[in-house]
């Protein structure tokens, strides 16, 4: 495979296979960064599809001489803007108060430079460990998104309960994320 | 704020089920230390990305799709699916002897690549009589029993405070299963055919849910969806527990959901439906019924369109039994076929009518409204936006897009229903902006330059009160201005985009015809698909 620089050289000269394996190789690292504020899969899924297209069509203005992987993060940022301004008139009041808050600290951490990719990677592995309730339980959540107090009626729990146990399994999977980042 | 507490209010943000009061206190705690909370809410992101099923590959395939979908890059998409897939994409087609030739010449080393240019040059879809299968085999009466779960080389994750046993030793996330109920009864066409028998099933659990819905609905998301909904004026979403997700569109109503040994069965009473259906195990498909026919499916990509009189079938990936009278047809991908009325219709038609209930909508740009003046009562009409007519199409994050069957090669006339309801200035209040993808005009938009693009930025919404039909400037009387006509590259499903030009448009229908060559009047009502 060419090297990065060789692929985005290509890419801007028109060659759309090249283009294609920038895309192979950005598209994780691009997904885990944008779901570090997009909870919704499918949400991060085509945001980052929409960053690829505007990154094909403004490939020209990118200075080779720079990194790739932040300006199609900052392309990514853009998009996932459109997407909460889009978002914040379908929402209530309340929601909007802490969208407001979000955004004013929009791009103050130090690690919003990383993409998160490894983190995802890492995950994977815990998830698997996990007994079958208890990752059926993850993934209507954080993967189908199903509602807490829905999730809760159908498993006959409280929303307080199923809410703490949620809480249980997201810290056991955060402390197993970052043992395996430690040993990686 | 403690962690249990902070994790409890960035839930209820993400359900938008927190309190105003709740929302101040988190707001306080993300102003006071952002980067806590933005661990919590990056957390649930990455696990989500985590239990994502769509890889590399899926991404990939998709993305090509969707670059030859909306910019014509048929180059790109070839090479692009070459290089960056592992394995064939999920279209896999019969081999048939007329191809035979074109892919020797292809080469054997361009296998793969010459199966990817065959499925986008397939000639138009075979009436709906040309095959007849005997109906399949009954299905085996007892179900099939709970998978044993697999063994675990690892011991499993624990929280770190073991919490007291569940209340119910196994939890199941499903709901607790309900009595029978009657069905519901059935919706009489005009003209009613025999029903069609519907699949044996066992109403027993909840399996699918509302997962999201676009406009005036009054659906809940989460709400269990199996008694069956009808959508107002926007869309609902559905997802099941196997990863099949329906959209179902504007005035659909889908009277239940149910799942029993035979399989699950959607009853689906009128409206447009598109679905992605995940695998089925090969004897429990999942069957749309409509008051027509049923539509047994295994794993595909599909879109129903059910009326008084028909059931229109469209398939885009896989292949779909539909059954009629004890008869069934297999439709395979970029085919449809019709049942309900009387003969089949034609493949390649003529008139092709497009409604604001069929439209996709993205973005905040364009709302459905009601109408009692449109053709359906209802249109599609533009808010305000950022951006010029003369800004280029391609990075616009709002729009409506229509979907439908269409053949390659054949000239359409494209007439647009509109009119505006801002009393201005009209030179700020009669543009649209129309773009067929993968297609050929007959014309270039001179609000576009040079740049190689079919957008057309139509002009005259506002030349007449009310609403007429015009095409590309409202002036197609004249012979300097003829009617914009669109050739479609392939056969299959073509997309149509609608981008808001000024606000307070609306777009009733869109008429592609082979046959109305001059400017209809106002009044005229476009023909059935014929």
């Amino acid at each position: 495979m060419m090297e990065e620089r060789d692929l985005i050289r290509k890419a801007q000269q028109g060659d759309r296979d090249a283009f294609g394996q920038l895309v192979a190789l950005y598209q994780a690292r691009l997904r885990a960064f944008v779901a570090r504020y997009v909870a919704r899969p499918d949400e991060v899924f085509d945001i980052v599809q929409d960053g690829f297209i505007d990154a094909m069509e403004h490939l020209d203005r990118f200075d080779a001489g720079k990194e790739f992987g932040p300006w199609l993060r900052a392309i990514c940022r853009n998009r996932m803007l459109n997407h909460f301004r889009s978002n914040r008139v379908r929402q209530n009041a309340a929601s909007a108060l802490v969208d407001a808050a979000l955004h004013e600290t929009w791009g103050t951490m130090e690690d919003e430079l990383e993409d998160g990719a490894d983190r995802v990677a890492a995950l994977k592995r815990c998830v698997d460990k996990l007994e079958k309730s208890q990752r059926e339980l993850i993934e209507m959540r954080y993967r189908r998104e199903v509602p807490l107090a829905d999730l809760a009626r159908r498993l006959g729990r409280s929303a307080a309960a199923l809410s703490m146990s949620l809480f249980r399994l997201r810290a056991a999977l955060e402390k197993c994320m970052a043992q395996r980042l430690e040993n990686a | 704020m403690t962690p249990e507490e902070l994790h409890r209010l960035i839930e209820e943000y993400r359900d938008g089920t927190i309190s105003a009061a709740d929302a101040r206190r988190l707001a306080d705690e993300i102003r006071a230390d952002g980067a806590r909370v933005r661990r919590e809410i990056a957390l649930s992101g990455h696990l989500g990305q985590a239990l994502d099923p769509s890889d590399d590959e899926a991404f990939a395939r998709s993305f090509a799709e969707r670059v030859s979908a909306e910019r014509g890059g048929d180059a790109f998409r070839v090479e692009f699916e070459k290089r960056s897939l592992h394995r064939p994409i999920r279209r896999v087609r019969p081999a048939r002897p007329s191809i035979v030739p074109f892919l020797i010449a292809a080469g054997f080393l361009l296998a793969v690549l010459a199966a990817v240019v065959w499925q986008n040059q397939q000639p138009p879809a075979a009436p709906v009589a040309v095959k007849v299968e005997p109906p399949p085999p009954p299905p085996p009466e007892e179900p099939k029993p709970e998978p044993r779960p697999e063994p675990k080389p690892e011991p499993p994750v624990r929280p770190p405070e073991p919490p007291k046993p569940e209340p119910k030793p196994e939890p199941k996330l499903e709901p607790p299963p309900v009595p029978p109920t009657p069905p519901a009864p059935p919706v009489e066409p005009p003209a009613p055919p025999p029903p069609p028998k519907p699949v044996e099933t066992t109403r027993v659990v909840a399996i699918a849910t509302i997962d999201r819905v676009e406009g005036q609905v009054s659906l809940k998301v989460g709400q269990d969806a199996s008694p069956g909904f009808k959508v107002g004026a926007g869309a609902a979403h559905v997802v099941f527990a196997d990863g099949t997700r329906l959209t179902v569109g504007p005035d659909a109503a889908v009277r239940e959901i149910a799942k029993g040994p035979k399989g699950t069965r959607v009853d689906f009473a009128s409206g447009t439906l598109t679905a992605d259906v995940a695998k089925q195990p090969a004897e429990q498909p999942l069957t749309f019924v409509t008051p027509h026919g049923e539509a047994r499916v295994i794993g595909t990509v599909l879109r129903l369109v059910v009326d008084a009189t028909s059931t229109r079938l469209e398939v885009k990936e896989g292949k779909v039994q539909l059954i009629r009278d004890g008869k069934t047809v297999t439709v395979s991908a970029g085919q449809y076929a019709v049942t309900g009325g009387g003969a089949p219709r034609s493949l390649s038609p003529d008139e092709i009518v497009l409604t604001p209930q069929e439209a996709q909508l993205k973005g905040a740009e364009w709302t459905l409204r009601n109408e009692p003046k449109a053709l359906t009562g209802i249109v599609l009409e533009a808010g305000t936006v950022p951006f010029k007519v003369t800004d280029h199409v391609e990075t616009r994050p709002s729009y409506a897009t229509y979907t439908f069957f269409a053949p390659a090669g054949k000239e359409y006339r494209i007439w647009l229903r509109v009119t505006s309801q801002e009393k201005g200035d009209p030179w700020l209040r009669d543009m649209v902006t129309i773009e067929p993808t993968r297609a050929t005009m007959n014309q270039k938009s001179p609000f576009f330059g040079a740049a190689p693009t079919t957008a057309w930025v139509v002009t005259g919404v506002a030349s007449t009160p009310g609403f007429s039909w015009v095409s590309g400037s409202g002036e197609e009387a004249k012979a300097q201005a003829p009617p914009l006509v669109v050739k479609f590259n392939e056969t299959g499903f073509q997309n149509i985009r609608l981008y808001v030009g000024h606000p307070w448009v609306r777009v009733d229908a869109i008429w592609l015809s082979a046959t109305q060559k001059t400017r209809p009047n106002a009044k005229v009502v476009p023909p059935a698909e014929k």
